[in-house]
């Protein structure tokens, strides 16, 4: 039983320090026995000095010094955060950077062609899409007469002048099916002329 | 809430919920309750009080917002809570590398023991906080924590986010590299 509780003892010292008032407190009912079991354990009585010179190098380090001012200072320091974090958090938010980023003229005449229109639901649809579809098919349209407009007149004006026998092919060409363009470009007269340019060639 | 009621004789729950609500002179009370006993602490555990000023405001600015989130049910207490949030950023700090004011480096000392025989006790708290700041991260905050803040190890270990049986090793562990470190200085204080 002694035996125990000089194993105790020195196990709280080894922890705690020399001092029973730096014990937890369930460990404070074996405060008592300390001093008496020190006075007849040799071993317990080296092992207590040991614990009080350590202890009290331990207490020779000064206490680090903290005023009023050092903690004003502080404190100001701390508020003069909070009041940036808090003015941060009321900023509305910034544009987002896709939007800032997308400045090219690909996207601009996306933007023009209904892309960036906003959605508006109208019926279980959405306005946005009808008008983005809306100016793609009224674009494509445009992109195609634009071509069957410009594409076969310098055939048909230099065709005139140049041999009256590719004239009448091209009349008939004319009279048929103009909105065929596949046939405009591959038509007889196209042919022809393909075929005296390499006889020219050939000579 | 009664508006004349003398803020500081308000306790930390109900000072957190007025700080929850953005209540700055709230904040003002709880943070001067609190930020003394923080520094030293801190100052302890980086042995710098420039370094220990920054992290103790930063710790206080994690209190104005993280303060909605703090359920008082008597459990945690919040200078528990503070404590742990300090050495967290001191942890985080030490970690750091930093260059080191040639100003804040203190004097080598010879440990050995006839060294020991001429040095004041000045020259001996340098060598124990020399032997302090040698010792392992944990060990140095369990004796911070227990030895000098004079928390209970159940506290530190809260602090920690450690077993009490975890910070009892560490105390043990940490009086024993002093001990042996301190060699010199211990045996000619026996002998005076």
């Amino acid at each position: 039983m002694a035996k125990t509780d000089t194993r105790i003892l020195k196990r709280l010292i080894g922890r705690y320090g020399a001092d029973p008032r730096r014990w937890p407190q369930d460990a404070a009912a074996h405060a008592p026995a300390l001093a008496e079991r020190a006075r007849t354990d040799a071993d317990l009585a080296r092992a207590l000095a040991d614990e009080r010179a350590l202890d009290a190098l331990l207490s020779s380090v000064p206490e680090p010094k903290v005023d009023t001012a050092r903690v004003d200072t502080v404190l100001a320091l701390a508020l003069r955060d909070i009041a940036v974090l808090t003015h941060e958090a009321a900023r509305p938010p910034a544009p987002s950077r896709h939007h800032a980023l997308n400045t090219s003229p690909w996207h601009r005449l996306w933007q023009a062609l209904g892309g960036g229109a906003a959605t508006i639901k109208i019926g279980g649809g959405k306005l946005g899409e009808w008008a983005r579809m809306g100016w793609l098919a009224g674009a494509t349209a445009a992109g195609l007469a634009l071509g069957m407009i410009t594409l076969p007149q310098p055939a048909l004006q230099s065709a005139a002048t140049t041999a009256p026998a590719t004239a009448t092919t091209i009349a008939g060409a004319d009279t048929g099916d103009t909105l065929d363009a596949p046939s405009l470009l591959f038509s007889p007269y196209a042919v022809d002329t393909l075929g005296a340019s390499a006889k020219d060639a050939r000579r | 809430m009664d508006g004349d009621t003398d803020i500081s004789l308000l306790g930390d729950d109900a000072l957190l919920g007025r700080v929850a609500a953005g209540d700055s002179a709230a904040f003002a009370a709880l943070a001067a309750r609190h930020a003394p006993k923080a520094l030293k602490l801190a100052q302890r555990v980086l042995n710098n009080a420039a370094d220990a000023d920054e992290v103790v405001q930063e710790a206080l600015v994690r209190v104005w917002t993280g303060a909605r989130n703090w359920v008082p049910d008597g459990r945690a207490r919040f200078s528990t809570w503070l404590h742990r949030v300090v050495v967290n950023l001191c942890i985080d700090r030490r970690r750091k590398p930093v260059h080191a004011d040639i100003a804040d480096v203190p004097e080598p000392v010879d440990p050995s023991p006839s060294a020991a025989h001429l040095v004041d006790r000045r020259q001996t708290s340098t060598l124990v906080a020399a032997a302090l700041a040698e010792l392992p991260e944990r060990q140095r905050l369990a004796v911070s924590l227990c030895y000098y803040e004079e928390m209970s190890a159940g506290e530190a270990a809260q602090v920690l986010s450690l077993s009490v049986s975890a910070v009892e090793s560490l105390l043990a562990r940490a009086r024993r590299a002093l001990r042996a470190r301190l060699a010199g200085p211990l045996r000619d204080a026996e002998g005076a």
